[in-house]
């Protein structure tokens, strides 16, 4: 497991992570979502002993730094030596993982399609990301953190990436984090999804739990509602329009309040992942 | 106001002229009531201003709204019952389809139906 105790990071006089606390069970495949400059590679970047920062992260309750052999980060920018091609970055990194595993490596390659044998500054960024993450699955690490390593790669290479995850997810060997802004891309792979806003994990919850307790409704009234009957309510957000308001709400909650109000059409609309984290990131920006 | 589902099986101007359809029947928008705008209900959306024409050109056309130029869009004094039932035949039809093909007989269905029906006049 990893845990991530009262984590602070600030660049110059700037804070981007403050007081975070965050506990990542084994097994897990892990969203980390957040706006623009939310600091999720900053925080990926301190789990993996790039960055100095304050607090304290442990990995299967060993100090984190203790454990690098057990953690692979796949920056968003690869590392690579120049000139150097796939087969010789797999023996550099064989010196700091001694449990990589070749004929996962071999496999891998051929799974991907995947040339060796070709210098890494003449491939593509998308064929680059390819030969970091064979390099990282290879490594069999524990942890492994993915820096919005999904964009770039084609639909068939990221099928064949989220098909080989699963399978070392349920080996149950491996715990993976993703980064993304792109919620459609962690959907069907994560079973967790996790908020960075405001300098801190502002919430996680299974994939589960969004599908099922977040809903969105149309509601119809005769007479146009006032505000404030549902500025009162357990609702995330409303809209009024006239004699028409949308609301979105958690849990069963705010229904009965919202039936109280007697609406001539109560119509659940289909509610994506994408609008939840707009809501949610909209009610945690605008608490102070 | 509206809500669409990009990700629908419906297209995006058949879901805006079901909702419109929907608000109509239930009553919450009454005959002579204006909707928006076709570029106000674009930008809230955030959808193509053709889509949103499409979806009020259809329903103008099934006397549901008038367009009158440069006032914009009413609900027009109609009733809707044939569009409903048009909308229930349908989803009668797919209902019906389905279960045949997961082995129900007609009579079967029927039958069913019938349950259900008497359940609910005697609730």
């Amino acid at each position: 497991m990893l845990k991530i105790n009262n984590l602070s990071k600030a660049f110059a006089d700037y804070p981007v992570l403050s007081a975070l606390n965050w506990e990542v069970p084994d097994g897990k495949v892990f969203g980390l979502i957040g706006s623009n400059g939310a600091g999720k590679s900053t925080l990926m970047r301190c789990i993996s002993q790039v960055y100095d920062y304050d607090g304290d992260i442990s990995l299967d309750g060993a100090p984190i730094a203790d454990r690098k052999e057990k953690l692979f980060f796949v920056s968003d920018e690869p590392f690579y030596f120049n000139r150097f091609n796939t087969s010789e970055m797999r023996d550099y990194y064989r010196i700091f993982y001694p449990d990589f595993d070749q004929e996962y490596y071999r496999h891998l390659l051929e799974l991907f399609h995947f040339d060796e044998k070709k210098p890494l500054h003449l491939l593509s960024r998308g064929l680059k990301r390819q030969s970091i993450i064979i390099l990282a699955l290879s490594c069999k690490p524990r942890l492994i953190l993915m820096d919005e390593s999904f964009d770039g790669l084609d639909p068939m290479v990221r099928l064949t990436l989220k098909r080989e995850l699963i399978k070392l997810v349920d080996a149950g060997e491996t715990s993976v984090i993703i980064s993304s802004h792109n919620i459609r891309e962690l959907e069907d792979i994560c079973d967790e999804m996790a908020l960075l806003e405001k300098k801190q994990i502002a919430f996680t919850q299974s994939l589960e739990d969004l599908r099922q307790n977040y809903h969105k409704v149309q509601l119809g009234y005769s007479q146009a509602p006032a505000a404030e009957v549902f500025e009162k309510m357990p609702v995330l957000s409303y809209e009024i329009n006239n004699k028409v308001v949308t609301v979105v709400y958690h849990g069963d909650a705010a229904r009965q309040e919202i039936e109280a109000t007697e609406p001539i059409l109560f119509n659940p609309l289909p509610l994506s992942m994408e609008e939840i984290f707009v809501v949610e990131m909209e009610v945690s920006q605008n608490e102070k | 106001m509206f809500s669409v589902d990009a990700r629908s099986k419906q297209p995006i101007y058949r879901q805006i002229m079901d909702q419109i359809v929907l608000l109509v029947s239930t009553g919450v928008l009454d005959s002579g009531e204006q909707l928006p705008s076709i570029r106000d209900l674009a930008t809230s959306l955030g959808i193509n201003p053709n889509t949103v024409a499409r979806a009020y050109a259809e329903l103008e056309q099934r006397g549901v709204i008038n367009t009158i130029p440069k006032k914009g869009a009413f609900v027009a004094d109609i009733s809707l019952t044939k569009e409903i039932k048009a909308e229930a035949k349908t989803q009668l039809a797919d209902f019906f389809a389905t279960y045949r093909k997961l082995g129900l007989s007609a009579a079967e269905i029927r039958s069913l139906a019938e349950e259900v029906f008497s359940d609910a006049e005697n609730q």
